[in-house]
């Protein structure tokens, strides 16, 4: 029978035994206010292994997380970089443009004013050729003063003649075109009596120079200023064949000093009342 | 339940433990021990499951606890699985599994609020928590002890 109860209150013993046990295992505890060093190192030192392993396998996995993280973050830098700079490229671009362009009105600005003579600076806006016909389309029309027959300079020399004007766009004949003729004259021996048509290209036709007239190979071509649409002197190009031919005339061709290709400001001249009347050359 | 299931288990809930107190600097939100307890509980006779509540609790204490006093959950713990295996008894053995699922829930705020008497007897600190946290904290583990008690009902031999 004591058995018997043993055995019903063996639960309540164990419990009320483990209790005060854990009881005197807590008040030790609070009273020496210490934290059991023994059993903390003893529990420490079966556990330290498995602490160890979990500290290195979570700042593995840190570590590979936090990677992963900085590759996402430096492949969106790199994008966003690399447009930055596309769009500094750009605008470097642009920078360079409006330099060189500042750089060229510069040297228009820097050209000597013939007196008699009014400016309007415009810019190259199209080019065209069929064959040997040289057109330039400038961005000044008659809203700015621009007429037909009105020359056209570059910091070069000549480089043609107003053809065909709109309000805001001109049509400009090169001097390299066969249907131009210019009035001019050869700089050194000043034999004014010429005229130059164009053969495309960089290279014109000087005419109505007799046999009888000095001409040397570089000799300088200028316009004579009798036709009224240039100034007297403005640089044509230089001569770079000269032969007698079998009529009265030398046969003179003539290096033109205009890069056409490249052009892209010029000055229209525009006669004062001052200035001489216009007298075109057919 | 088999000495060998409660050692897997105490494992897992060593790891668990671990990775919450390397992740969360200490905070414990979750707690495995008392799902495993109230498991060894359900099946085990009394004096047996109070000397594993003892071991895992005080054990656990040790390897996790620091500048705390160490066994006082486990005063508490081990009367609540006394009280559980009391209860035994008195329930129709197929209702018993069920019973274990609501007393789960009880024994999680009776552990709370019973280590908190416990520390306001001794004079000791306690981190309180709201009820809303308490009630939010009970269903949590609830339905986890739930969702392992499934599991073990449907894949453990020695279910009862």
């Amino acid at each position: 029978m004591a058995r018997g109860i043993w055995k019903r209150s063996t639960g309540l013993t164990t419990l009320l035994v483990l209790e005060f046990a854990c009881f005197l295992f807590v008040s030790y505890q609070i009273q020496v206010e210490e934290h059991l060093s023994l059993l903390e190192k003893m529990a420490l030192t079966v556990v330290g292994p498995f602490q160890h392993l979990s500290n290195e396998t979570s700042s593995f996995i840190e570590q590979r997380t936090q990677r992963s993280k900085s590759l996402d973050q430096l492949a969106v830098e790199n994008r966003q970089l690399t447009l930055k700079v596309s769009h500094l490229n750009r605008i470097e671009s642009q920078l360079e443009e409006e330099r060189l362009e500042n750089e060229r009105l510069r040297e228009l600005l820097a050209l000597p004013r013939p007196p008699g003579w009014r400016t309007v600076i415009a810019s190259v806006i199209g080019r065209s050729n069929r064959g040997d016909d040289e057109v330039l389309f400038i961005s000044r029309g008659s809203l700015s003063g621009v007429e037909r027959d009105m020359g056209v300079l570059s910091p070069a020399g000549v480089v043609g003649v107003v053809w065909e004007v709109s309000p805001y766009y001109s049509k400009i004949m090169t001097v390299n075109n066969p249907a131009t003729a210019i009035a001019c004259m050869i700089q050194s021996s000043r034999y004014a009596d010429a005229y130059l048509i164009g053969l495309g290209s960089n290279m014109g036709r000087l005419e109505n120079v007799p046999n009888f007239a000095t001409v040397s190979l570089g000799d300088k071509v200028v316009t004579s200023g009798l036709d009224g649409l240039f100034p007297k002197g403005e640089p044509i190009g230089s001569v770079l064949h000269v032969k007698p031919s079998s009529q009265m005339f030398l046969d003179i061709r003539v290096h033109l000093g205009v890069p056409f290709s490249t052009l892209e400001e010029v000055i229209v001249l525009m006669p004062t009342e001052t200035s001489e009347p216009k007298t075109a050359i057919p | 339940m088999k000495s060998r299931w409660i050692l897997i288990y105490f494992v897992i809930v060593i790891a668990i433990t671990f990775v919450q107190h390397k992740f969360t600097a200490g905070n414990h939100f979750l707690e495995p021990s008392l799902i495993l307890l109230v498991l060894i509980a359900r099946t085990s006779p009394v004096t047996q499951a109070i000397f594993w509540t003892i071991a895992i609790s005080v054990s656990l204490d040790l390897v996790f606890a620091a500048g705390q006093v160490k066994g006082l959950g486990a005063m508490v713990q081990m009367a609540l699985v006394y009280i559980m295996a009391h209860f035994k008894k008195h329930i129709i053995p197929s209702h018993w599994d069920l019973f274990v699922l609501f007393f789960f829930a009880l024994f999680y705020l009776l552990n709370y609020y019973g280590t908190w008497g416990l520390s306001e007897l001794l004079g000791l600190s306690f981190d309180t928590m709201s009820w809303v946290e308490l009630v939010y904290r009970a269903v949590i583990h609830t339905l986890m002890f739930g969702a392992v008690l499934l599991m073990v009902l449907r894949f453990s031999k020695d279910t009862k």
